[in-house]
C-alpha cells in the first residue's frame, strides 16, 4: 500500500487534531493506558530484578560464612586460613565490622542520621568466598560446617539461586498471562472509549466513504490518535514508575543489606530505562492502534 | 452509462423495494426519477452507487457489472460518480472551499491540480465569494451548492442527485435544477430523484417513474404524472 507523502502528513495532522479536539475522550484513554501500563510495569520489574540477581548470582557463585560474634581476632583470622586451604576456592576475603557497618551506612544515603550511637561491632564479622565452579558449593559448605570452628551461619547463593530461579520461572509465565489479559482488556476499554469518538463522527466517515475515500483512509487518522494515546500513556506510565522505582530501590536495597544479604539487589533504574520505555511504548502503541481498528469496523460499512 | 436489467431489490426485512426494473440511461443524459415516497427512487440510487447490493438482475456502471466490484474497489467507484443529497452532507469544520478540496484529497491528487480545480468548481457553481466560509455560516441554497462543487470537482462521468432540493425553497430549489442543467450541459450525465413536480414539468427531460418498486413509465421530455395521486406527500 503506498502512501503519498502529502496523505502520510494529512493523516498524522487529523490524528493529531482529532487527539486535542476530543481533549476528554482522549485524557480518559491516556488515563486507562496509565493505569494498564503501571500494572505491566509492576511485573516487569520484579521480572527483571529477579532475573538479573538470578543472572549475577550465576556468574559469581558465593559462599559468606558469618563467625561467631564472641571470637578474638585470631580466632577470626584461622577461619580465613582454613577456608582457603579447600579446594575450588578462588578466593576469600574478610568483611571487617567497621565496612559492613559503612556499607550499610552508605546504602541509607541522605538518612544516615539513624545510625548515631550505634556501634559497628553489632554486626557480625564474615568472609565472602568467591568459587571457582558453582557446583562445588554443596562439597565446600560441607567441609565449612564440619572441619571449622567457630562459624556462626553459612549463606550460599546455590540456594538462594534455586530459589530464585523457581521463583523467576513463575513470576514470568503469571506475568505472561497477565499481561494478555490486561492487554485484552484494555484493547476493550480503548476501543470502547474511541467508539465514542467514532460515533461522534460517524456522519464524517459516511461523508468520507460517499466521496470515494477507502478504508484505510478514514481509518488512519483515528489509529494515529490511539497511537499518539498510547505513546502518551507511555510517557506518563514511565515517568511514574521510575519516580516510584527510585523511591523504593533505595530503601529495600539497604533493608537487604540489613538482613546481611550481599548478594540480592534491586537494579538501578538507569539500567531498566531503556527496556522499560520500549516496552510500554510498544505496548501503548499496538493497545491504541488496535482498539481504534476495531472500534471503527463497524462505522466503515456503508 | 447506467443500465438496470430487471433488477430486483429486497431489503433484508423482507421490503421488495424494486421489482423487475429496466432502464438504459446514455452518456449525456438527463434523466429525473419521480414517483411517490417508498416507491424506490433512492434504493436505484443506492444500487449505481453500489451503497446496497441488487437481490437479483443487473446493474451496469459506465460498463461494468457493479456486482462484480469488489469492497474494496468501491471507493474507486464512487470517485468516478459525484453525488448530492437532500441533506448537503458537507464536513462542519471545513470551509467551502476544504470540502470541495477534501473529495480531491482522498483521491491524492496533487496540490498543484487542487488549487485549479476547486476555484473552477466554486465558480461554477456561483460561491467563489464565499469560499473561506463555514458550512453553517451558509444558507440551505449556498451549502447544496458547496455540495454540488464537491460532487463535480473531480469530473465524474455521472451525478447522482438524490431529492436535491427537498430542503430549499422553491427559488433556491430552481437555481440548484439550473446549475444541475449546466453540469448536464458541459456532458456530464445526470440522474435527480425529485418530487419537484412545477421543475419537473416545465424541464421537459427524460422522466422515469416509480410505483411501489415497478417502472410505470418512462419517457422523453416527460412530467411528474400522477401515478402518486394516492399519497398526497409533497405538492
Ligand atoms: N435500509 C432499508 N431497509 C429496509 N427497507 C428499506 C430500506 N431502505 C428503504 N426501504 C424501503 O424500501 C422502499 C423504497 O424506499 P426508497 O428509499 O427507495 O424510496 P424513495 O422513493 O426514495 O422514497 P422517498 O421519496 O420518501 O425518498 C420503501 O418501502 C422503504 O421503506
Ligand atoms: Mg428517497
Amino acid at each position: 500500500m503506498g502512501m503519498k507523502i502529502r496523505t502520510a502528513k494529512y493523516i498524522a495532522k487529523e490524528g493529531f487534531v482529532n487527539v486535542y479536539r476530543n481533549k476528554l475522550m482522549s485524557l480518559a484513554s491516556v488515563s486507562i493506558v496509565i493505569a494498564s501500563l503501571l500494572i505491566f510495569g509492576i511485573f516487569f520489574v520484579i521480572v527483571y530484578n529477579v532475573s538479573y540477581n538470578t543472572e549475577k548470582m550465576r556468574q559469581q557463585p558465593h559462599i559468606i560464612v558469618f563467625c561467631n560474634d564472641n571470637l578474638e581476632d585470631f580466632e577470626v583470622k584461622t577461619i580465613g586460613e582454613e577456608v582457603r586451604k579447600i579446594e575450588g576456592i578462588k578466593s576469600c576475603q574478610l568483611t571487617s565490622r567497621d565496612e559492613a557497618f559503612a556499607n550499610i551506612v552508605k546504602s541509607f544515603g541522605e538518612d544516615k542520621d539513624v545510625f548515631e550511637g550505634i556501634e559497628s561491632d553489632i554486626l557480625r564479622q564474615s568472609y565472602i568466598i568467591e568459587l571457582e565452579n558453582i557446583e562445588d558449593s554443596d562439597r565446600i559448605i560441607k567441609e565449612i560446617k564440619e572441619n571449622i570452628y567457630g562459624v556462626y551461619k553459612i549463606n550460599y547463593s546455590q540456594k538462594s539461586l534455586d530459589l530464585m530461579t523457581s521463583v523467576g520461572k513463575w513470576m514470568k509465565v503469571a506475568s505472561v498471562f497477565l499481561i494478555a489479559v490486561l492487554f485484552i482488556v484494555s484493547v476493550f476499554i480503548i476501543s470502547n472509549t474511541i467508539k465514542l469518538t467514532v460515533y461522534a463522527r460517524r456522519k464524517e466517515i459516511n461523508i468520507m466513504k460517499y466521496i470515494g475515500a477507502t478504508d484505510w483512509f478514514i481509518r488512519w487518522p483515528f489509529v494515529v490518535e490511539g497511537i499518539i494515546i498510547g505513546v502518551i500513556g507511555a510517557l506518563a506510565a514511565f515517568i511514574l514508575t521510575s519516580y516510584g522505582y527510585r523511591s523504593v530501590e533505595s530503601s529495600i536495597n539497604m533493608q537487604l543489606a540489613q538482613m546481611g544479604n550481599e548478594f540480592i539487589e534491586l537494579v538501578g533504574m538507569s539500567y531498566m530505562s531503556m527496556r522499560l520505555i520500549l516496552f510500554y511504548s510498544i505496548l501503548g502503541m499496538v493497545v491504541g492502534a488496535l482498539g481504534s481498528i476495531i472500534s471503527m469496523r463497524r462505522y466503515l460499512k456503508v | 452509462m447506467v443500465e438496470f436489467r430487471r433488477v430486483y431489490k429486497k431489503y433484508p426485512n423482507g421490503t421488495l423495494a424494486l421489482s423487475a426494473a429496466t432502464f438504459h440511461i446514455r452518456k449525456g443524459e438527463f434523466v429525473f426519477l419521480v414517483g411517490s415516497s417508498g416507491s424506490g427512487k433512492t434504493t436505484i440510487t443506492k444500487l449505481i452507487m453500489k451503497e446496497e447490493d441488487v437481490t437479483k438482475g443487473k446493474v451496469f456502471v459506465d460498463g461494468y457489472d457493479v456486482s462484480e466490484f469488489d469492497k474494496s474497489e468501491i471507493p474507486y467507484l464512487r470517485r468516478s460518480l459525484g453525488a448530492v443529497f437532500q441533506d448537503f452532507r458537507l464536513l462542519p469544520y471545513k470551509t467551502a472551499y476544504e470540502n470541495v478540496a477534501f473529495a480531491m484529497q482522498v483521491t491524492e491528487a496533487l496540490p498543484k491540480e487542487i488549487r485549479r480545480q476547486v476555484p473552477m468548481a466554486l465558480a461554477l457553481v456561483g460561491l467563489s465569494r464565499k469560499a473561506n466560509v463555514y458550512p453553517s455560516q451558509l444558507s440551505g441554497g449556498e451549502q447544496q451548492r458547496v455540495a454540488l462543487a464537491r460532487a463535480i470537482v473531480n469530473n465524474p462521468s455521472l451525478l447522482i442527485a438524490d431529492e436535491p432540493t427537498g430542503n430549499l425553497d422553491p427559488e433556491n430549489s430552481w437555481e440548484i435544477m439550473n446549475l444541475l442543467c449546466d453540469i448536464n450541459n458541459r456532458g456530464t450525465t445526470v440522474i435527480v430523484a425529485t418530487h419537484e413536480k412545477a421543475i419537473v414539468n416545465s424541464l421537459k427531460k427524460r422522466v422515469i417513474a416509480l410505483r411501489r418498486g415497478s417502472i410505470v413509465r418512462d419517457e422523453q421530455k416527460g412530467v411528474y404524472g400522477d401515478e402518486d395521486k394516492n399519497s398526497q406527500v409533497y405538492s
